[in-house]
């Protein structure tokens, strides 16, 4: 039965961490912007990034996380 | 050189933003990361339905290009990213140098303007020298 209670916790407290992780997101690495969110309202913050780089070489990578 | 980097959920298993692990996969510190949760630029670049979504996706855009409704017509785009890495490679080799090429014509051309500069007026007097001389007589 204590056995049982704990597997439980433990795979609740795995649950939780695992729906924070998904969530929340991660950490970039360092030296770059932070990991920003794309919504309508805020769509042409990528567009002006993108063209505030106009005199550069650009690469836009499209991905899934998994 | 810039990166952008578009996470989109696309997989069963992509349930929320990238992890730590994930984003640390691209390292560069000229790249910026987003979370595209609805798939905005993929349905700006024509995601009508399920087929047609944009993903594992590279593209590379040589200066000049404008972003305007949906990212512009790339120097090299193709995908699955980890079937055309020598492509894209190559594609992204050949805009570095000409870039190069041509900031370096640039500072040329700058150069030989400045040096036109410094030259002018030594032209400028000779110019006058010869103009003095045909008028005199």
């Amino acid at each position: 039965m204590r056995q049982k209670s704990f597997l439980a916790a433990i795979l609740s407290l795995a649950f939780v961490g695992a729906l924070v992780s998904f969530y929340s997101g991660g950490q970039v690495p360092s030296g770059q912007a932070p990991l920003q969110s794309l919504t309508p309202q805020n769509l042409t913050e990528i567009k002006n990034s993108f063209n505030a780089a106009k005199n550069d070489v650009r690469v836009l990578l499209l991905l899934s996380p998994t | 050189m810039r990166i952008f980097v578009v996470w989109s959920p696309v997989l069963m298993t992509d349930w929320g933003r990238p992890s730590t692990a994930t984003l640390a996969r691209v390292s560069d510190a000229r790249a910026a990361q987003f979370w595209d949760r609805g798939r905005l630029i993929s349905h700006s670049m024509g995601e009508q339905n399920r087929r047609g979504v944009v993903w594992d996706y590279i593209a590379v855009y040589s200066p000049g290009a404008i972003w305007k409704d949906r990212p512009p017509e790339a120097l090299y785009h193709g995908g699955p990213v980890v079937r055309v890495t020598d492509a894209a490679r190559a594609a992204l080799a050949q805009a570095l140098q000409e870039t190069q090429h041509s900031r370096f014509q640039m500072r040329l051309e700058e150069g030989n303007d400045a040096a036109a500069g410094v030259l002018r007026p030594n032209r400028m007097s000779e110019s006058r020298f010869h103009h003095f001389v045909t008028i005199q007589p």
